[in-house]
């Protein structure tokens, strides 16, 4: 037997070895307890967007590492949790957040500038952009995951989902679309969900407080709010933001402004900061909610079925 | 305790272990990190699908295979050599390893450890270096005055003999069931 045929048959066996040594001797510990944070993090968000709105899937894939880590949210995000403690404080500021979610199921479409802040593999920070819009339960989500590389448009409507990358097919599916493994590399994450699904999802965890009347300026304009403040309490799962401030605008009631800020003593969330600041209510053209609304006629579309 | 938490608590018991099972067929760290992810995610949406008569982590590793083959049949320029029934037999490797004693798959693989233990010294340096230390053969070569080509004989002779031992110890705890 020549030396490159025994090489060849035992390629298996050599890979099997390599994996095995290097998971007895360099396991990466701290990895690996980020990555199952991560995971359950995402079932958490998956679980409350089905219990609330079926039809939306705010659960997104992991990022690649050579785009920056997001997935995918159905509108604009509101993490409150709160407990329904007598008081009127906690009714209050729960009959805010209400008005908001009835005015999130409004057909006028909003824009949101959205920043988010997430810890790097070596301890430093690093932040990302993307614009979100959503008009009821529709959204689309504008992302230049690197710069000069052109943007990435992201969307969904009812059931539907949809994606054009900056060159190939566009592809359209249901629900499990971002779920497919050619995509992940082009998937945007945010923490920004609906405002239903963040409630549901939160009620049990956080402690709500009602700053009413308070002004928020946003250039040269000033929108009364009422300041909803979450508080996260001790017995929940720390993966999930340690605060959320909430800014409805008591005119259209809107949220004008979400922050989410999770604690540095979480090694179990990438997350750090991430925020939402409504830019306005543009005109849209019609088809903007579509993937045709954001690629030539030409282009191939892929339909991925379940 | 919900659900999700007992899903967690299997999660964390068995992901050193899948984690080593997706490695040892997928090349790349990033496709492991996500194969990862995306046979997790599957097991939680299908976790009432779970027989739980069956090991979880017989059950992931199946999942894990379809995951596995799907990434490889999109490596469209690449030429990957991991097919079923490679894959057949990590999982039947892993299935056996998952009977030595220890509470954990670091546990388990203390009997890898053992093996290590038994080389010549030599091949003990070779095995720390490339996977303790992570240095590639050209860096080992210069770390110990050989050649690169002598430093690569040495690892593949030491994975061979220490896939001899763990072999041997696997076939002595099947007998012992």
């Amino acid at each position: 037997m020549t030396e490159e045929n025994w090489q060849a048959q035992s390629e298996p066996d050599s890979s099997l070895m390599d994996s095995l040594l290097r998971q007895l001797l360099r396991p990466d510990v701290a990895h690996s307890e980020a990555r199952i944070g991560k995971l359950i993090e995402s079932i958490q968000q998956e679980s409350s967007a089905q219990s609330v709105l079926p039809q939306t899937n705010l659960h997104a894939p992991r990022s690649m590492r050579r785009w920056f880590p997001i997935s995918v949210a159905s509108a604009v995000l509101l993490a409150i949790l709160f407990v329904l403690l007598p008081g009127s404080s906690q009714k209050a500021a729960l009959a805010a957040v209400e008005r908001s979610i009835l005015a999130e199921r409004r057909n006028e479409a909003r824009e949101y500038e959205v920043t988010l802040v997430t810890r790097g593999a070596m301890g430093w920070s690093r932040v990302a952009k993307h614009k979100l819009y959503v008009r009821n339960r529709d959204f689309v989500i504008c992302a230049t995951p690197r710069l000069g590389s052109g943007e990435v448009w992201i969307g969904g409507r009812g059931n539907s989902r949809w994606l054009v990358p900056r060159s190939g097919p566009v592809w359209v599916g249901e629900e499990n679309l971002f779920e497919q493994p050619t995509l992940k590399s082009t998937i945007v994450e945010t923490p920004f969900l609906s405002v239903a699904v963040i409630l549901e999802r939160m009620r049990r965890g956080y402690d709500l407080a009602l700053d009413s009347g308070v002004s928020l300026v946003d250039g040269n304009a000033t929108f009364v709010c009422d300041h909803i403040v979450g508080t996260r309490l001790l017995n929940v799962r720390i993966a999930i933001p340690q605060r959320v401030d909430l800014w409805v605008d008591k005119a259209s009631g809107f949220a004008r402004r979400i922050e989410l800020k999770w604690g540095n003593e979480s090694q179990e969330t990438r997350w750090l900061e991430a925020t939402s600041q409504m830019v306005g209510t543009p005109e849209l053209p019609a088809d903007f909610f579509d993937h045709a609304g954001h690629h030539a006629k030409d282009r191939i579309v892929e339909n991925v079925m379940r | 305790m919900d659900s999700l938490d007992v899903f967690e608590v299997l999660v964390r018991e068995n992901s050193g272990m899948l984690t080593a099972f997706i490695r040892a067929a997928v090349p790349r760290d990033v496709a492991v990190d996500d194969i990862w992810q995306e046979t997790m995610l599957t097991a939680w949406r299908r976790w009432d699908d779970y027989d739980r008569s069956r090991p979880f982590g017989a059950w992931l590793r199946g999942i894990a295979n379809k995951n596995i083959l799907a990434w490889s049949r999109k490596q469209a320029n690449e030429h990957l050599w991991c097919d079923g029934a490679t894959l057949e037999y990590f999982s039947q490797t892993f299935g056996r390893i998952q009977q030595l004693k220890g509470d954990t798959f670091q546990d388990k693989l203390d009997a890898l450890r053992a093996c290590i233990r038994g080389l010549p010294a030599e091949y003990q340096a070779a095995i720390s270096l490339r996977y303790e230390e992570e240095l590639m053969p050209a860096a080992m070569a210069a770390k110990l005055s050989l050649k690169t080509e002598t430093v690569k004989k040495q690892l593949a002779r030491a994975k061979t003999r220490l896939l001899d031992c763990i072999n041997r110890k696997l076939a002595s705890t099947a007998t012992q069931t």
